[in-house]
């Protein structure tokens, strides 16, 4: 009876087994396709086209299910490294942008007196110029300088700002370079500027 | 200029062929698709290397068309130079004893 019942597992077994790799082979075109899209998705308009072919042409070449699986799900990897150079890349270029242009505006900033700066050594600039500006509001102010302000700009004024002890966040930046432009729009004499030498 | 790319470069600059799919390039490298395709868009987009798709039609195929890479004369004469410079430091490693390097 025991024997009987092993055979007939064991039969059962062998047919379920087979019916789930057949059904396995048959949805892996799917899957690959599902995870090549995924990958694609997280990339530039521009490059999704392109790259879905490839890619998919690059599982396509390789021999087995498995290893046609394993390629899709590298793309993923391979988008989230491509993400994030892109990323990276922005911050860079929209720090630099912002570096060059913040000595400037906080050199106005400081001369016309509306903001309360203690200027310090400066450090760090960088970092924290690509941690609270992002693009948009590093344009915003370059394009507010250069087509509102046309006062002479102090120049060679070195950077990073501590506001006493708390950092100077965009806001604030963005805040004071309104306040120029409003009272520049005025006509309204600056408050003294503040004790700290430069 | 990371050993991935210099893999990558040295493979397109070796091959017989003038041109590489992404797979090749993958296969001859031992990259995966992970590491391999930003290291190529990269290079791409530095004016190293170019690419073109095949220009069979994909249904005759019965596959997707494969983008094929070659190096540019740019960046020939830029890895040229990456590895120029890495040269001296392969000449200071051990010479290899019975196909092994010696590592004293």
């Amino acid at each position: 009876m025991g024997l009987i019942a092993g055979a007939a597992l064991t039969v059962i077994g062998g047919v379920s087994v087979r019916l789930l790799a057949d059904e396995l082979k048959a949805w892996m075109p799917h899957l690959t396709n599902r995870l090549i899209r995924h990958a694609v998705g997280k990339l530039p308009a521009d490059q999704r086209e392109r790259l879905f072919e490839e890619w998919s042409s690059d599982v396509d070449e390789r021999p087995g299910d498995l290893s046609k699986l394993w390629t899709a799900a590298d793309c993923i990897r391979g988008s989230w490294v491509m993400t994030r150079e892109r990323a990276r890349r922005k911050a860079r270029d929209g720090a630099s942008r912002v570096e060059l242009w913040l000595g400037r505006i906080l050199g106005l900033l400081e001369e016309r007196g509306f903001i309360l700066i203690r200027w310090r050594v400066l450090r760090n600039l960088r970092k924290q110029v690509a941690r609270e500006l992002d693009r948009a509001s590093c344009d915003r102010l370059v394009e507010a300088v250069r087509v509102r302000v046309e006062v002479p700009i102090r120049e060679g004024v070195r950077m990073t700002v501590r506001s006493g002890k708390a950092r100077m966040s965009a806001k604030l930046i963005e805040r004071g370079i309104a306040q120029v432009l409003k009272d520049l729009a005025q006509g309204a004499t600056p408050p003294p500027p503040s004790d700290d030498p430069p | 200029m990371s050993a991935p790319t210099l893999k990558v470069l040295g493979t397109l600059l070796a091959s017989m062929q003038d041109e590489l799919s992404g797979a090749e390039i993958g296969r001859v490298a031992k990259l995966s698709s992970g590491t391999l395709y930003p290291i190529l868009l990269r290079l791409e987009a530095a004016g190293w290397l170019a690419s073109r798709w095949e220009t069979e039609d994909p249904k005759a195929l019965g596959r997707p068309r494969r983008r094929f890479y070659r190096v540019t004369g740019v960046g020939a004469q830029k890895a040229s130079a990456a590895f120029r410079e890495l040269e001296p430091g392969f000449r200071k490693l051990p010479k290899p004893v019975g196909g092994r390097i010696a590592w004293a």
